[in-house]
């Protein structure tokens, strides 16, 4: 047993901290702030790509450095720490190259992997739809072969980044008459495909954050389906989990407490406590991800381990979001554009828009508490 | 980083968890205390300074934990520790109930396990306070702990990350069980004509727990792991590891009675038992100190102009102040 990262990995955080302060703009909070920031994200990623630390860990032949699943943890907590700039790249990179590398042919590989790997190509996930969110196995959605084609109608909907994504990894029902996780296929289409129909969903919580997508008639060669005919179930089963554990959110949880706790300082030290419990929690939440590191690691199954990572970084990301709150008060919620928005517009990007959405995405909290139950503690399925 | 415990760790907890189901059943959780129970533990050797490094120790303390303390297992280890004479050594190899109490700020103190001990000590300086059983505090529960009156306490607390960390171990144990007895009697009582569990509103707080449960299993075995290998910030790791513990435990003990219903205050349940004792655990050690350490002993995660340094993880955090 050792829970230490190697001085080579330390190293290597030295180097990528070393980067981002000079890549990142000024008053850099994230993707979702307008069109520029995902210009800068763009900007970044193919740096990124560049200097090999997009996709480290990958094998060498498909682009990557044959780096450790434990380089690959030190990226992403680097750049979570620093509001995630990789924007939608970190699909490509966390779980869709991965399930290429297990699923695709190799014409896919070719195609794709390289792609992902020097930062040029961006994703958009087509997984939800109007009445299937959590209960994924209930999407409508179609993709019926017709010869060699497959012809997709549908709607899909909560899509991030589909404005700006090349291509899309959507599950559609390719069996007609098939019911629940049956007759579903993975396939991975072209985002400018004739048909395809993306429009924004206005929210609060980002510029261009959701989106609906809207498929008409739209044909899409059968060489885009990934991994079996129907069988786009165990293809989605086998890459959430890798989103969930990719998500290293408890390291801008750490930042956005520091901030609040140097805010703090200057008043009072009356919260020192309340920090102290929350530190612990986020260890706490650190040890659950690098345990499910390690699984994937002995290349072991993902499964109720990934879900425990995922309650334990929204636990801590809510309470980080809670004490912020109050040490700022209404100021939290003072955005970026504002000379005088609280941490250059950290805390509101953390607080309005990460922290309330945290138990909504990759699978909603509850989703993951059902996983838990049913495979940790051996409960029945509940309704 | 490996999670993996190595092969003679597993097999400890293993035979302690064949001992627990063969041995102690019966008696526990259902029984708070028994003489017998507390002799069959110390065969186990588990308090002795020769026992082995702290991993073991730790997996060894949570394992017997999970059904009920069989006595005074932090304090014995603490008086061990704190005597220099090895006579608390030699009399838990006789089989004696050995405690001991930590600093405190009043003349009348509570002794775990004080009502039924031989031998208590002063955690603080190692002295003998007393060789005989002391008197009973009544309790709600039938815990068999005492009441000393002493003079304050000497400054200084040398076994407080001790404290801490093994204190964590126990409650590692006592929350994994408690949330176990309710699993099981959740599967099994049936209402409105499905069981329990079948329930969202008693499933997902079960889920919960199961996550607190194993954070803090893996917060222990951190901070042990520190320990064996004498990094400097054990202590700290101890701190946070007590935190989850104690946080754990209030959450534990809440949703396990709630879902346990009336039962889960009867002896017969055994839950109880295993929720007193957290109580015990966790209100005899207390948060406070914890909290003050980790706060005034990790990086303040900001930078020298105020702004969060890069470095501000959690894991940067436990770089000591101190540290060049």
């Amino acid at each position: 047993m050792n829970t230490d990262f190697t001085p080579h990995q330390q190293a290597l955080r030295e180097e990528l901290r070393e980067f981002l302060a000079e890549q990142l703009p000024p008053r850099w909070v994230g993707v979702w702030q307008d069109a520029r920031s995902i210009e800068q994200s763009e900007a970044i990623t193919v740096a990124m790509a560049e200097r090999g630390w997009l996709t480290y860990y990958w094998p060498a032949e498909y682009g990557g450095a044959d780096g450790t699943v434990w380089d690959q943890v030190v990226i992403q907590e680097e750049l979570f720490a620093h509001h995630e700039p990789r924007g939608s790249q970190y699909m490509g990179v966390n779980w869709i190259g991965p399930a290429l590398m297990t699923y695709g042919t190799d014409e896919q590989k070719k195609k794709y992997l390289p792609e992902i790997a020097s930062g040029q190509g961006f994703w958009a996930q087509l997984f939800s739809e109007p009445d299937a969110g959590s209960d994924l196995a209930a999407i409508r959605t179609t993709a019926v072969l017709d010869g060699n084609e497959f012809v997709i109608n549908g709607e899909k909907v909560w899509t991030s980044y589909a404005n700006t994504a090349q291509h899309g990894f959507l599950l559609a029902r390719s069996e007609p008459g098939s019911t629940r996780h049956k007759g579903i296929s993975a396939l991975l289409i072209e985002m400018d495909s004739p048909g395809i129909e993306v429009r924004e969903i206005e929210s609060t919580i980002g510029w261009h954050r959701f989106h609906g997508v809207t498929f008409s008639d739209v044909r899409v060669p059968r060489s885009a389906l990934l991994g079996g005919l129907h069988e786009g179930w165990a293809v989605a089963m086998h890459a959430l989990p890798l989103e969930r554990v990719g998500n290293a959110r408890y390291a801008r949880s750490t930042r956005v407490l520091g901030l609040a706790e140097s805010a703090r300082r200057a008043a009072s030290d009356a919260d020192e406590p309340e920090v102290a419990d929350i530190l612990a929690l986020g260890r706490m939440a650190e040890l659950l991800n690098y345990q499910a590191a390690a699984i994937k690691e002995a290349n072991g199954t993902l499964d109720w381990q990934a879900s425990m990572a995922f309650v334990a970084n929204a636990t801590y990301e809510q309470r980080v979001a809670a004490f912020a709150e109050r040490v700022y008060g209404f100021e939290a919620f003072v955005a970026s554009g504002d000379d005088l928005a609280p941490a250059g517009g950290e805390i509101e990007s953390f607080v309005a828009r990460q922290a309330p959405t945290v138990t909504i995405q990759a699978g909603t909290y509850q989703v993951q508490l059902s996983t838990i139950a049913r495979r940790a503690l051996g409960l029945p399925r509940a309704l | 980083m490996d999670f993996t415990l190595p092969d003679t760790a597993q097999e400890l907890q293993h035979a302690l968890a064949r001992w627990s189901t063969d041995g102690r059943r019966v008696h526990y959780p259902r029984t708070a205390y028994s003489r017998e129970s507390w002799t069959d533990f110390l065969r186990w050797e588990l308090l002795s300074p020769d026992f082995g490094d702290t991993l073991h120790r730790c997996v060894g303390f949570m394992e017997v934990s999970r059904r009920g303390l069989p006595g005074p297992v932090l304090e014995a280890y603490l008086a061990v520790s704190a005597d220099s004479s090895g006579q608390c050594s030699a009399a838990l190899r006789a089989g004696s109930v050995v405690t001991s109490v930590g600093p405190a700020e009043r003349a009348n103190s509570l002794v775990g396990w004080g009502a039924v001990a031989d031998l208590v000590v002063d955690q603080v300086s190692g002295a003998v306070l007393a060789t005989a059983a002391l008197p009973a505090a009544q309790f709600a529960y039938a815990l068999p702990h005492g009441w000393i009156v002493r003079d304050s306490a000497p400054g200084g607390d040398p076994l407080q990350a001790e404290r801490w960390l093994f204190g964590a171990a126990l409650l590692a144990g006592l929350a994994a069980g408690a949330l176990e007895l309710t699993v099981e009697h959740t599967s099994v009582r049936h209402q409105f004509g499905k069981p329990l569990a079948a329930a969202q509103a008693v499933q997902f707080p079960l889920a919960e727990l199961k996550m607190w449960c194993e954070g803090l299993r893996l917060s222990v075995l951190d901070a042990a792991l520190r320990r064996d290998l004498g990094h400097e910030l054990w202590p700290v790791s101890s701190a946070l590891a007590w935190l989850n513990g104690a946080q754990a435990a209030r959450l534990v003990t809440s949703v396990c009675h709630q879902s346990f219903g009336a039962l889960g205050f009867c002896t017969e349940a055994g839950l109880v038992n295993l929720t007193w004792a957290m109580s015990w655990l966790r209100l005899s050690v207390g948060v406070d100190s914890a909290r003050g350490y980790v706060v005034a002993n990790t990086e303040p995660r900001l930078d020298s102009d105020g702004r969060p340094d890069p470095g501000c993880l959690v894991l940067d955090g436990f770089r000591s102040k101190a540290r060049p």
